[in-house]
């Protein structure tokens, strides 16, 4: 819907923010930090001039909206018709009662001590020492109009109430609770008398002492127990009451100045001003400090023993927190710890295959040559060739001159068949070393195909290693994401999520069918029966999950029903879990994770490790296997020279 | 003397709120099996689910549940929304419920009293009864408790009847006009209910009961 600004702009409305016995709150679209009020009814032409009124007066005291939702623009309809206004939006703050009712207070603002709620009284204070400053009255003072923020400062809503008087102008208030209305206002008609400022300083006073005392109406414990009758008669007896009920807070342990600043409020007709609170309460927050024992027990100064903790002792109650028990669930997913843990592993490359071999440079080349010199001919011995041919040629020419010179033919024959036997024998005496030598370079090229051997072994070796190790790694990462799982368990089980062997007989008596559960229908019902949950003895969060179909609101009113069926059984209500058990929980089981965590990072460091190890033992035989590969080459170009090259 | 620490200080240290009382007295006997015991179960998950949407309600009303069927039976001890759950009702037996109404009064004189004990206000408890029959039991002793309790502002008495319940019975027992139950509109009973505790609540102590018109065209009861 679209509403316009007193300016013509439009306004769109959002969201619903509340709804009141007066109208609606949306918020503004385009602008989250405004909001829309708009009346279910027209608003009176009297209630539009008091809107107008304050509209204008915002523009001369900017001050007024600073802790109130103070109306900021009027809104119309197409019509021209006031319809509402603008003012601040409020968000993330709690309701006053919230605040001083201390069993809610520990859960909504576990470290707020008693300095936070004098804090939050002065402010309140404050609050109203800037209304009371421009002559504006708040009228209807309720707990259900304050709203505190995590800073203890203080916030009114429901702004056009306020009563307003400037000169002949009236804008009245009309409405009002008994708990803030002072005595000489109550039973009377609000919307006849008007509100004075005194009437707001009972009203602060009232907050003001629920805010120091507990929660504790101040007129809370008269003799009807009515609070109308206890205001009327003025039967303010907190201090008698406090010293029959050992839970309550000793009148004697506030401050001398902030009693009678109550005591004025609460019995006269002349009341503290909101400025008086101001000043008392400050100066009494600035004498608090920490007790000994427990750091959110504000006492003050010169006070010999802890009044909290002395109530602890008599009553059993704790009215604040205890800074162990202040526990607020750290437990996380585990996505947030595994990613880093996920993307090292991802990172580190798995050693090589032995497919992967590559022979190391100049080997194949180097041993190719080698081969095929062994493989040529063995070279021919031209010393022995020489000798041979020498002593043929000697010998023949002997036989010729034997057929002139019979006796020394003879003998230069004799010395040719000498030398060629010399050179057969010379020949034979050369061959040696030469098959020595194939055998030699036969050896370094078989050394050689060993270290590729070799090389390929090391690689399966590691291969498989690597294979081992993340197999293990993968397995931890699913038990490390296994704890969030046992630690919920856990959690139910406190909470009685479960259903506890000892009730199971006495739970199988209540029928689903017949039993009457919110929200879970006569279907959804047969559906659960299909799948053997008939009784609440059935009901438990783990099997539940495994139903298809059931929403989660519908899973917590069938274990709430089995809860009260519980209740029956045992006649009393199983108390949750306290967080001082929920914080057990949580360390124990982040103590698991993190030694489940540790071993995954060890075993990374393992897995890299041994990428390491593969890397530099391949590295290594590459390095034997070029070193070989530059021997036989060397071996063969020697060869070469003593054979070949004559 | 060494004073003595009652055991439900620790209650009214926790949450010191104003307390409005509220007992229901529900008619169990066996005429209320099928549909109308299992409408008025339903219709009790509503009020607490109702009431347990007000901030203050929720710590301000105790609910207490008394059924009558056979005999009175106390299902649930006064408990603050919050920590009420919804007992399991079985239809079975006659209906006493002159006993109920005595035991309900009973009830509320006793948890007043705990209230004084330990310093909390309180707003005018209720009784509310609910019956389909007639009752089983002398019942005029309790009629002249009702009309004492009211008069002495001590609790306010609603009778609602349902089907063939004794109007006149209801009548004379109950200072207010009984209300009949349209059909089984015990959701829309109940809401009202919540609706109406929740103005209770908020509303200055004393106040006079301003409530909804449950007879209204589109209320859930009929005189």
């Amino acid at each position: 819907m679209i509403l316009y600004s007193g300016d013509g702009k439009p306004v769109e409305l959002g969201k619903v923010l509340g709804r009141g016995g007066e109208g609606v709150v949306h918020v503004r679209v385009g602008n989250e930090s405004q909001a829309c009020k708009v009346y279910a009814k027209p608003p009176t032409d009297a209630r539009t001039a008091k809107l107008t009124w304050m509209v204008e007066r915002l523009g001369q005291h900017p001050d007024l909206a600073v802790w109130c939702t103070w109306p900021q623009e009027l809104l119309f309809d197409e019509q021209q018709q006031c319809v509402g206004f603008l003012m601040e939006r409020l968000q993330q703050l709690r309701p006053i009662h919230e605040v001083y009712q201390p069993e809610q207070r520990k859960s909504v603002l576990p470290t707020a001590g008693w300095d936070f709620l004098l804090r939050a009284a002065a402010n309140c204070a404050r609050m109203f020492e800037t209304l009371h400053k421009y002559d504006v009255i708040v009228g209807d003072v309720n707990e259900r109009n304050i709203f505190v923020d995590s800073d203890a400062t203080v916030h009114l809503v429901d702004c056009d109430s306020f009563q307003i008087r400037d000169g002949d102008q009236f804008f009245g208030t009309g409405v009002g609770v008994v708990d803030y209305t002072p005595p000489e206002m109550q039973g009377k008609d609000f919307r006849l008398v008007p509100r004075t400022v005194e009437h707001d300083r009972f009203g602060l006073a009232v907050i003001a002492f629920k805010l120091l005392m507990m929660g504790r109406h101040p007129f809370s414990g008269g003799a009807s127990g009515d609070l109308h009758q206890a205001i009327l008669n003025k039967e303010w007896d907190y201090p008698q009451l406090a010293q029959r009920l050992r839970h309550l807070l000793p009148w004697s342990v506030v401050g001398q100045p902030v009693r009678a600043a109550f005591v004025s409020a609460f019995t006269e007709e002349q009341r503290p001003s909101a400025a008086t609170w101001v000043e008392r309460l400050a100066t009494f927050e600035a004498t608090l400090q920490p007790c000994r024992r427990e750091p959110l027990h504000k006492v003050p100064a010169g006070l010999g023993n802890c009044p909290w903790c002395t109530i602890e002792q008599v009553s059993g109650y704790a009215y604040f927190s205890r800074p162990q028990t202040i526990w607020q669930s750290q437990w996380q997913g585990p996505d947030a710890l595994l990613a880093p843990l996920d993307a090292e592993l991802q990172a580190l490359p798995s050693p090589r295959q032995p497919e992967e071999w590559q022979a190391p440079q100049g080997m194949e080349a180097a041993i190719a040559t080698a081969r095929a010199m062994l493989q040529a001919e063995r070279p021919p011995d031209l010393i022995s060739w020489y000798l041979a041919l020498g002593g043929g040629l000697v010998a023949v020419g002997g036989v010729t001159m034997a057929l002139f010179h019979p006796s020394r033919g003879v003998v230069v024959a004799g010395a040719g068949v000498m030398a060629l036997f010399a050179s057969r024998w010379l020949s034979a005496r050369r061959q040696v070393p030469w098959h020595q030598v194939t055998l030699e370079i036969d050896k370094q090229i078989n050394e050689m195909r060993e270290i590729e051997v070799e090389w390929k072994g090391e690689a399966l070796r590691f291969r498989d290693q690597d294979r081992r190790l993340r197999a293990w790694l993968a397995d931890m990462r699913v038990q490390v994401v296994a704890v969030g799982a046992q630690r919920q368990r856990e959690i139910d089980k406190l909470a009685g999520d479960q259903v506890s062997e000892a009730l199971r007989a006495g739970l199988l008596r209540f029928d689903l069918a017949t039993a009457s559960i919110p929200n879970v229908p006569v279907e959804k019902k047969r559906a659960l029966a299909i799948r053997g949950v008939l009784t609440a003895a059935d009901l438990d969060r783990a099997k539940l999950a495994t139903i298809p179909g059931l929403a989660e609101a519908q899973v917590d009113a069938l274990i709430a029903w089995r809860r009260g069926m519980e209740a029956q059984l045992t006649g009393s209500r199983a108390q949750g879990p306290s967080s001082a058990q929920l914080a057990a929980i949580d360390s124990n089981f982040h103590h698991l994770r993190d030694n489940l965590l540790a071993e995954l990072r060890g075993g990374l460091g393992t897995l890299r490790d041994s990428g390491h190890l593969a890397d530099s033992r391949m590295a290594e035989l590459m390095a034997q296997g070029r070193q070989a590969a530059l021997a036989l080459q060397e071996r063969v170009e020697a060869v070469r020279r003593a054979y070949m090259e004559h | 003397m060494t004073e003595q620490i009652p055991f439900a200080a620790v209650e009214f240290a926790a949450n010191p709120e104003p307390r409005c009382a509220c007992v229901l007295l529900l008619d169990t006997s066996a005429s209320m099996s099928g549909a109308r015991i299992s409408e008025l179960q339903e219709g009790l998950s509503v009020l607490k689910a109702e009431l347990s949407q007000d901030l203050l309600a929720r710590k301000r009303v105790e609910l207490a549940i008394v059924s009558f069927g056979g005999s009175v039976r106390m299902l649930s001890e006064f408990t603050t929304v919050d920590q009420f759950e919804p007992p399991i009702l079985h239809a079975d037996g006659l209906t006493p419920l002159g006993a109920a109404v005595t035991t309900g009064l009973e009830l509320v004189r006793n948890r007043k009293r705990v209230y004084r004990q330990n310093g909390i206000a309180c707003y005018r408890p209720w009784v509310f009864l609910l019956t389909d029959g007639e009752p089983s039991d002398v019942w005029q002793p309790a009629a002249a408790s009702v009309r004492h309790a009211e008069t002495a502002r001590e609790a306010a008495f609603f009778a609602v009847g349902v089907g063939e319940a004794n109007l006149d019975v209801l009548g004379q027992l109950s200072v207010r006009q009984p209300l009949m139950l349209r059909g089984l509109q015990f959701r829309q009973m109940f809401q009202w209910l919540s609706t109406s505790l929740k103005s209770v609540s908020h509303s200055g102590v004393s106040d006079e009961l301003a409530l909804h018109n449950p007879t209204a065209p589109d209320g859930w009861a009929k005189l």
